[in-house]
């Protein structure tokens, strides 16, 4: 199944990037940029909402697993908010000729990615306990409210970052939305790989059973 | 039943009386308050520029670390003959001890100021004569949004016994949005001459001073009251 | 148009460096599955 999503990223990844060379450039050509990073944007939000939403799960229910997908998306929000505030230097250079400046989406987009690096630091320097899931929920939730805040209060600077995307063609956007399409189901995958990982990685852990015990408590 | 406010008041007057006994946290933050002016007025001094533009970030730079260092050590106090358990113990509500808690680095950070607001209005030659209402809300505000998310925080790092320099990654990260409306509002105040806008590379600030203090307010109400019903989670077992 | 290309092989390489992770990841639970076998 997850293979299924691997090679669907993938392939809406290569479909619309072939279109961003061929048919749905962008006029001046490094603007084609554009089709990497709001597909990353995308996904990074989306990432924290998903961290907010199992946060506050894991708060309800203490079900571990949600744990698991909010550490995950933790990290895969991270991956995106690399490519994110990376992408957008190297734009910011080719349209504007600075590497970075203080406008409000750049700023919001490093908040970000320092909100993430705050919740993985977080998260790796607890040590071993139950109630590590519930303080990093915490933390994830605090940090979810900021996202808006930090939106909202860098309207101060006036912003030189174009605030809408205009379309020229139809192939312009259906190429964005696959883009997009692949990049969320690209995170999905990682999320889910995650996820898994690290609820083997806690039942490994857990001290050796013998192989009559560990039937017992295999979930 | 003592009542909330009774609650509030003991814990507000014990920790204060043992920070005012022990008389080892305010120092420290004072000087550690003036020091930072008096490092970001050299190097101002020696990159030659109008030093009073720099007095509201570092006035704010000032009031971030001191309000980390009281954050961490009002929690650090308890940690001494395991006060924390026994204020868990007692009858309370997670949410006094959190208010109580708030209120004391509230008034510490106050008490800082007292001392580094002048360090900073000599050393950066700027006057607020007619301003000082003002001057003394966007402080006030301050104080109390960056006492609400450190106060929860602090709770964090030292009920989990992790490192304590991890408060002020967290912190620092957490509070931006409060950051941001409160330079611009001290630097409104001080009155220093704001480069105007013109693209790429440089930076205007526009805004007027009371949508900085109602955004700084909207946000502090935010943040305590968030922080307020998350700091059962944090210190609860 | 160096930018674009520049800007691809950025992303590309924070994806693979985080794929690369994820496989270590995988391959460490798969060495301590192994050891718990054999013991």
């Amino acid at each position: 199944m997850r293979l299924l999503f691997w090679c669907l990223s993938f392939c809406l990844t290569l479909v619309s990037g072939w279109m961003a060379l061929s048919v749905a450039a962008v006029e001046p050509a490094e603007y084609n940029i554009v089709y990497i990073h709001v597909p990353a944007a995308t996904c990074s939000l989306v990432c924290f909402t998903i961290l907010f939403i199992c946060s506050i799960q894991h708060l309800r229910t203490k079900n571990q697993m949600w744990d698991h997908i909010a550490a995950a998306c933790g990290e895969v929000g991270l991956v995106f908010a690399t490519v994110l505030n990376a992408t957008g230097s190297i734009f910011a250079y080719a349209a504007w000729g600075v590497w970075w400046t203080p406008s409000l989406r750049l700023v919001s987009s490093a908040m970000l990615w320092f909100l993430y690096v705050a919740y993985l630091i977080l998260r790796a320097s607890l040590p071993d306990q139950q109630r590590k899931g519930q303080i990093c929920a915490v933390f994830g939730i605090i940090a979810f409210v900021d996202v808006p805040l930090v939106y909202i209060s860098a309207r101060y600077i006036p912003d030189i970052h174009w605030p809408k995307i205009g379309f020229d063609s139809i192939w312009q956007s259906v190429a964005f939305g696959l883009a997009i399409g692949g990049a969320l189901l690209l995170a999905a995958t990682l999320i889910w790989l995650r996820a898994d990982i690290l609820k083997s990685l806690n039942q490994i852990s857990k001290p050796a059973l013998s192989k009559a015990e560990g039937t017992k408590y295999q979930n | 039943m003592s009542s909330i406010a009774d609650t509030i008041r003991a814990i507000f007057v014990k920790d204060l009386v043992t920070e005012f006994r022990a008389k080892q946290l305010l120092p420290t933050i004072v000087c550690l308050g003036v020091i930072i002016a008096w490092i970001f007025r050299i190097a101002a001094q020696a990159a030659s520029v109008d030093v009073s533009v720099a007095a509201g970030a570092v006035l704010f730079i000032a009031m971030l670390f001191a309000g980390i260092l009281a954050s961490d050590k009002g929690f650090a106090v308890e940690q001494e003959n395991d006060c924390i358990s026994s204020l868990l113990l007692a009858p309370v509500d997670a949410g006094d001890i959190y208010i109580a808690k708030l209120l004391v680095n509230i008034v510490v950070l106050c008490i800082f100021e007292i001392v580094t607001v002048p360090a900073v209005l000599i050393l950066f030659k700027v006057t607020v004569t007619g301003r000082w209402l003002r001057l003394i809300a966007v402080l006030l505000l301050g104080n109390i949004g960056i006492s609400s998310v450190g106060t929860l925080l602090g709770g964090i790092v030292h009920r989990t016994r992790a490192a304590s320099s991890l408060l002020s990654v967290l912190v620092m990260a957490v509070l931006m949005p409060i950051m941001i409306p409160a330079i611009v509002a001290l630097l409104l105040l001080f009155g220093p001459v704001v480069p105007q806008a013109v693209g790429a590379g440089t930076f205007g600030i526009a805004g007027d001073f009371k949508t900085a203090i109602g955004y700084i307010a909207a946000f502090d109400a935010i943040f305590v009251t968030v922080c307020w019903l998350l700091f059962g989670l944090v210190v609860g077992d | 148009m160096c930018y674009l290309c520049l800007s691809f092989t950025v992303a590309s390489l924070i994806y693979f460096v985080y794929l690369f992770y994820l496989d270590r990841q995988l391959r460490g639970i798969r060495r301590r599955l192994d050891a718990r076998q054999k013991d």
